[in-house]
């Protein structure tokens, strides 16, 4: 008993559990750090599926509705010029570039009531699934 | 044993530590300050490469959108669609030109380059606005038409846009120490503008549509 109360500075055990907190302490943040990085490349991700999906929109937007093929399209180039539908349907569309994980479709399809067509684009990103996108819109036919 | 000494009850007792313990509490001091240094080094430079992602996206949807504006504007000089390639002019790798209708007029929007400091600015009408500030590297546009058959004059206008930005920031630290370098941050997107492809027909928005 004499012993112990002359002994002054940390003992082996108190480090040790001093070393734990410590270390329960820091996980948690540097956890925080890859979360906040890993948010930073998902609205990159997102930002380049947006651009991709509004430039086919803007794109198909401008061709007469009653031309345009229906169906499931997907786009396999990564960039440059394709073209989807066969004979009088079909329509050559100009595709920037977009990283390779990128993948893109195209989905027209014509209302009962034929006065209507419903195009879809659909941006999926095989790396980062939260990036994911599809964009809708309404294209009048001429009649 | 110079440090040593006996107690009144006998006892060896120690004076001071020996150099043993004090180079074992100065490498224990130096690592734990080493690793705390390290941790506050990566929790900065993670940070700042968070930031100048956050950053790099922001400001280039920022050019998109006034480029969209411009583009959606765009009209040829003097109203004559047989002008459609004067609408788009790159003068240098420092100065673009995009011919844009204001109001009952056709003005220019020169978008200026300074490569050497990384910004990016846009001259509008003797009104001239920051757009990127230290991290801008290129912007390219090019005109591209599309024809039908072998007709010469253009069905559809579109404009082929790559905005380039890097991470000033990032690269610095790269520079200073070892850390994994960030890719530079590049946006491509074609833009079909409507107002311009009406135009190509005649039908102007400005006009009140037909």
């Amino acid at each position: 008993m004499k012993k112990r109360l002359f002994q002054i500075g940390f003992g082996l055990v108190e480090i040790l559990i001093a070393m734990t907190c410590f270390l329960f302490a820091i996980v948690p943040l540097i956890g925080l750090f890859s979360f906040n990085l890993e948010s930073a490349k998902n609205l990159e991700a997102r930002s380049f599926s947006l651009s991709a999906a509004q430039e086919l929109v803007n794109q198909i937007r401008l061709i007469p509705a009653n031309s345009l093929p229906n169906g499931v399209f997907p786009l396999t180039l990564s960039s440059g010029n394709c073209v989807i539908g066969k004979g009088k349907r079909s329509v050559e569309l100009s595709l920037s570039s977009l990283p390779p994980d990128f993948q893109r479709s195209i989905s027209i399809s014509e209302n009962t009531d034929s006065q209507q067509k419903t195009l879809s684009v659909e941006v999926i990103s095989k790396l980062m699934p939260t990036a994911n996108l599809e964009m809708s819109c309404t294209l009048f036919v001429d009649f | 044993m110079k440090n040593a000494q006996l107690s009144p009850q006998g006892h060896l007792q120690k004076n001071g530590i020996s150099f043993v313990e004090l180079v074992i509490v100065i490498s224990i001091i130096t690592l734990v300050f080493f690793s705390l240094y390290r941790f506050f080094q990566v929790y900065v430079l993670l940070h700042q490469k968070t930031d100048d992602k956050l950053e790099n996206v922001s400001e280039a949807w920022q050019v998109l959108r006034v480029l969209n504006e411009d583009f959606f504007q765009a009209d040829f000089p003097d109203g004559n669609p047989e002008r459609w390639r004067e609408i788009l002019q790159v003068e240098s790798a420092e100065r673009i030109t995009i011919f844009r209708r204001n109001g009952d007029t056709v003005a220019p929007v020169n978008y200026l380059i300074d490569s050497e400091r990384g910004n990016l600015s846009r001259e509008y009408c003797g009104k001239r606005t920051s757009l990127v500030q230290g991290r801008f590297k290129n912007l390219n546009i090019e005109m591209n038409a599309k024809s039908q058959g072998q007709n010469l004059f253009p069905r559809t206008i579109y404009f082929r846009v790559r905005i380039e930005l890097e991470n000033p920031r990032i690269q610095k630290a790269v520079k200073n120490g070892s850390f994994v370098p960030l890719k530079d941050f590049n946006v491509d997107i074609n833009v079909f503008p409507a107002f311009l492809n009406q135009s190509l027909s005649r039908r102007y928005f400005h006009k009140g549509i037909p």
